[in-house]
């Protein structure tokens, strides 16, 4: 267990919110995925993007969002570095972008 | 006297009943609560949806699936587990409810690590649940199998248990050895592990530990930690040997063992149930403990 070396770079399959004014903002577990288990929620988008089925999967997350802040949704694989992020000097990773979709406000 | 007479001598050592009756009864009480607390992600592996078929790659017992159980069958198998294991604390109890929770266990557990997660925590209290299903029947209530008395047993399934235990343990380090090489040693390993645990949780969207970002920059804390896991896991077997003449170091290994996972949920968020209960070190305090009850523990509070 935890034997091999991860590296400091991971490619974690998630979806994140775009505002208006172009900015990111995380989701949060139960929207990405209707879970409170963070390797459900990878497991569920990783394997959404490997089937084809992204776009399908974004509209989903994008009915789930309350915030009126968020317009859009981009589900993608995030290239993060873990450690720089853990230290607090980097909030978002270069996304690999699966699909895009428009949040429809009520 | 020979070593296959020492090792005879060992696992045939008489121990006070009662210590089995508990260690069996609390090994089944967790893996029945385990089952209960996540019923609903053990329910809904029976959904079959086209994603989730998807996704489905057997392993262990169920290799030889090419597509996941009807869902009636799952869920049949799934509360068929779950009586076996009330039968096997009640008065029911028989060689066929024990033998049943422990098979079930795994056949439950093993299905659910067939959907690209592998759990592999849970392979320890199915192999505890093996062992322990042969522990001699005593038809009584629980709390009666489970009060001090004089009888004894042979000890052999708490020295087993406690074997498992260490085993995995060193499996662990070996792996650690083989995969990573020493510079696993350095911490560097163990960093990136808990920035990984830490950064996935932020890149979706939950909180990660307060801890992970201090003890990133300590590198010290870091080496420390890497030889210490390395160090453990890898003497964990010394344990059973070193323990039986000096209690004390097994005891303390006990002790160690659990914090080690403590720490570990403190600062990857990553939690390891059995361990955390106490419940995999457990049989190796009670295993180094193989002396017949005395009257001095009979004194102890009944």
């Amino acid at each position: 267990m935890y034997a091999s070396d991860r590296g400091s770079v991971a490619s974690i399959s998630t979806a994140i919110g775009g505002t208006e004014a172009g900015e990111r903002q995380r989701l949060s577990l139960e929207v990405i995925a209707q879970t409170d288990d963070p390797l459900l929620a990878e497991t569920s988008v990783s394997a959404a993007i490997a089937a084809g089925r992204a776009q399908a999967l974004c509209e989903q997350i994008a009915r789930r969002i309350q915030s009126k802040e968020i317009v859009n949704v981009t589900v993608g694989r995030e290239v993060i570095d873990t450690v720089k992020m853990v230290k607090g000097q980097q909030r978002f990773g270069k996304l690999r972008i699966a699909a895009t979709c428009a949040v429809r406000q009520p | 006297v020979n070593a296959s007479q020492r090792v005879d001598d060992w696992l045939m050592a008489p121990i006070p009943r009662w210590r089995l009756a508990r260690l069996q009864a609390i090994v089944v009480i967790f893996a029945l609560g385990y089952l209960l607390v996540r019923i609903q992600i053990f329910w809904s592996l029976g959904r079959n949806t086209a994603s989730a078929v998807q996704r489905f790659e057997p392993v262990g017992v169920w290799f030889w699936l090419d597509q996941p159980l009807r869902r009636d069958v799952w869920l049949a198998l799934f509360v068929a587990t779950v009586v076996a294991g009330i039968a096997s604390l009640s008065r029911w109890l028989s060689r066929a409810s024990t033998v049943s929770f422990a098979a079930g266990f795994l056949l439950v557990t093993t299905y659910r690590n067939s959907w690209g997660q592998l759990m592999w925590f849970e392979n320890l209290t199915a192999v505890h649940l093996a062992v322990l299903a042969f522990v001699p029947i005593n038809r009584a209530t629980l709390v009666a199998r489970c009060k001090r008395s004089r009888d004894t047993v042979t000890g052999w399934p708490m020295v087993i248990c406690a074997l498992s235990t260490v085993i995995a343990y060193c499996l662990a380090g070996v792996a650690k050895l083989r995969i990573g090489g020493l510079g696993w040693a350095s911490g560097d390993v163990l960093a990136h592990h808990i920035a990984y645990s830490a950064a996935r949780l932020q890149a979706l969207g939950a909180r990660s530990s307060p801890l992970a970002s201090p003890i990133m920059n300590q590198r010290w804390l870091l080496h420390a930690g890497a030889l210490l896991t390395l160090t453990l896991e890898l003497s964990a077997p010394l344990i059973l040997i070193i323990g039986r003449r000096r209690r004390r170091v097994a005891m303390a290994w006990c002790a160690v063992m659990w914090v080690f996972h403590v720490l570990i949920a403190a600062t990857m968020f990553v939690v390891f149930p059995y361990h955390l209960a106490g419940l995999a070190a457990l049989p190796v305090w009670w295993a180094t403990r193989s002396e017949p009850e005395t009257d001095e523990l009979l004194r102890w509070p009944k």
